[in-house]
């Protein structure tokens, strides 16, 4: 999965002479590149297992992709709207639940047909994120942080006391699926690939939409936003669930691959602030961002926790790295690479191709006005 | 003329402060009404009160006889009441356009495809000299460029009365010239404009009507050559002229 970023951003930096700066973009950014790029990233995806089938690889590429859907979704309301929520293990940790408890139920025995139950798992998790996010985004800002860390740890608590649905510390088992071990991570490979793809497409369909356009509009100025007619509330509340429904069904997934589900595992406090970190450190509010922070970051996290046997020195390490990101990369990684991308081009304009005087100021103010600071850089 | 927008017996208190106290006015439909006031007169709280920022005490708001008393912004908004604010504000990240386009959510379904069609928004920002800069981020625009923004994302809603409040504040003399023409030119055109504000010369020059504020409450009203000698306006200014202190 660490092949993706350099395969979208390799033609970037080696092939210049595509480009056609004059027209106001390179190969990749017209509709047919993007399409182009957006297939091979898909094969590698799909073909990743098969080309490193290692147990112990897919089982890093499967977690990493379980992020990818989770960090995306938290993107989808928090990165877009601004309202930084981070109490997000809360849907995760009901996803996985609402899971152990349809299979359960339903007598399920281990097999494809459970990850039918995922999307149901997920609509249960939105289910319990409405009322949730109408006492949360009764605040703002700060108190909205604080409100969410909150609501995180009574999710928790009620999962170790609530015991006729959770049995508490005791766990909850999920069905044991019969695939052979050599198979055994495709299929959950397959399925958190769905849910990250689906994570990943409605954050596209947001962002695109005129829905997405007013959880902008409340990102910037909410009042200004109410004030011109934008239902602020139902608008929040409605990204707010849809987080709730994505971030359940990376959980349930997760829940049918882990087999169990325990209260500290399912509602985990790291996983608060890891896909908040994800989507800062690509770039909050952008659509690729969060997907490039999940495949750095819990690719390093997998590997720093098997590394170092002690687990809090892991956890000391990845700190440190993430303030060296904070330090160097403030904005994340896709606007700043957005920004090079133009400095770099507005250079090439300015040298040998400046003919005509108007050039460097028409792509100047074709480009990077609008994508510089707005995030909406994909 | 008819009454478009009847503010009646509006109060406010925020703690201790009477904000508002017994403020009734009304605006005639395709009026240019001024709204003017010595500092914490309250003459912002009735704007927020008629907008749904703030909830009155007591009293109402009716626009063309209907009811607006107690609608949130959104409501009001979509009731056809548009406003600026003293601090401009518009969303910095986004686009002109996109700017723009955030205030069809205000406007009926029916209408979203006419009124913010990209023609008419390009047309609507053209009018302000806005249209070269309308994929640029409205956070790159200067301070007066906000203003004629902000008027703008309003004036796309068609409203049937809009709320300036303090439209010359902060910005040099050529441009409010150029906002009070906008102003007149779109009043022909049939918008009703109720405006706050601080610059008298402005003021008198642009509206037909005015309305004085002390302590909450409209303590005069009439043509600007009536509330030019009014003596109990004088009195409100610290008993002093009208314009003093304000350069003329």
């Amino acid at each position: 999965m660490r092949t993706e970023p350099s395969a979208a951003s390799t033609p970037a930096l080696s092939t210049p002479a595509l480009s056609t700066p004059s027209a106001g973009g390179y190969w990749w950014t017209s509709g047919l590149g993007r399409l182009a790029c957006l297939a091979v990233i898909l094969v590698v995806a799909v073909t990743f297992p098969f080309v490193f089938s290692n147990p112990a690889t897919t089982s890093v590429a499967i977690f990493t992709l379980l992020y990818v859907g989770a960090a995306s979704a938290w993107n989808t309301f928090s990165g877009y709207s601004g309202y930084m929520a981070l109490g997000n293990a809360a849907f995760y940790g009901s996803g996985a639940y609402v899971m152990a408890n349809l299979a359960t139920h339903l007598g399920m025995s281990g097999g494809v047909g459970v990850f039918a139950l995922v999307p149901l798992a997920g609509v249960g998790t939105g289910v319990i994120a409405i009322p949730v996010g109408w006492l949360a985004l009764r605040t703002r800002r700060h108190t909205f942080v604080v409100i969410t860390i909150a609501i995180f740890f009574i999710f928790q608590l009620l999962a170790y006391n609530l015991r006729s649905i959770t049995d508490g510390s005791a766990g909850m088992p999920l069905p044991v699926p019969p695939w052979l071990a050599v198979a055994y991570n495709d299929y959950f490979y397959m399925a958190a690939l769905t849910v990250a793809i689906i994570a990943v497409a409605v954050a596209w369909a947001v962002r695109r939409s005129s829905f997405g356009l007013k959880l902008l509009a409340i990102r910037d100025d909410e009042d200004r936003a109410l004030g011109l007619g934008v239902r602020t509330r139902r608008v929040k509340l409605t990204a707010f669930v849809l987080t709730g429904t994505l971030t359940g069904m990376a959980g349930a997934v997760y829940a049918y691959y882990i087999g169990s589900v325990y209260p500290p595992f399912a509602f985990d406090a790291l996983f608060d602030v890891t896909v908040a970190l994800m989507a800062f450190l690509g770039g909050l509010g952008t659509i690729s961002g969060p997907v490039i922070g999940a495949l750095i970051l819990e690719p390093v996290q997998q590997y720093l926790n098997t590394e170092l046997t002690d687990a809090g020195l892991a956890l000391i390490v990845f700190g440190a790295l993430f303030l060296l990101v904070i330090g160097f990369l403030p904005e994340g990684i896709v606007p700043a690479l957005g920004r090079l991308l133009r400095a770099y081009r507005i250079r090439r304009l300015r040298s040998g191709e400046a003919r005509e005087s108007a050039g460097p100021l028409s792509a100047g103010a074709d480009e990077s006005p609008t994508a510089a600071r707005s995030g909406v850089v994909e | 003329m008819t009454a478009l927008l009847e503010v009646g017996d509006l109060s406010k208190s925020f703690g201790g402060v009477q904000a508002l106290s017994g403020c009734s006015f009304t605006v005639d439909d395709g009026a240019i009404a001024g709204l003017i006031g010595p500092n914490g007169s309250g003459k912002t709280t009735a704007f927020n009160v008629i907008t749904g920022y703030e909830r009155a005490d007591g009293g109402r708001v009716l626009l063309r006889g209907r009811e607006v008393t107690g609608s949130g912004p959104d409501r009001v908004c979509a009731l056809g009441i548009g406003r600026t604010f003293q601090i401009t504000r518009v969303f910095g990240r986004l686009t002109l356009l996109e700017n723009l386009r955030v205030g069809s959510a205000g406007v009926p379904r029916a209408r979203r495809r006419e009124l913010y069609g990209d023609r008419r928004c390009l047309e609507l920002l053209d009018s302000v000299g806005l249209a070269s800069l309308a994929h640029a981020t409205a956070g790159a625009l200067s301070y007066g460029q906000r203003k004629l923004l902000e008027l703008v994302l309003v004036l796309a809603q068609e409203p049937r009365i809009i709320l300036l409040d303090e439209p010359a504040g902060g910005i040099n003399p050529t441009l409010v010239n150029q906002l009070g023409g906008y102003i007149r030119e779109l009043n022909k055109q049939g918008v009703t404009f109720l405006v706050v504000e601080h610059d008298m010369e402005f003021v008198m020059g642009l509206c037909d009507v005015i309305s004085v504020m002390e302590r909450g409450a409209v303590i005069a009203h009439g043509a600007p050559e009536q509330i030019r000698t009014d003596p109990r306006v004088l009195d409100a200014y610290l008993g002093g002229a009208l314009d003093e202190g304000e350069p003329s």
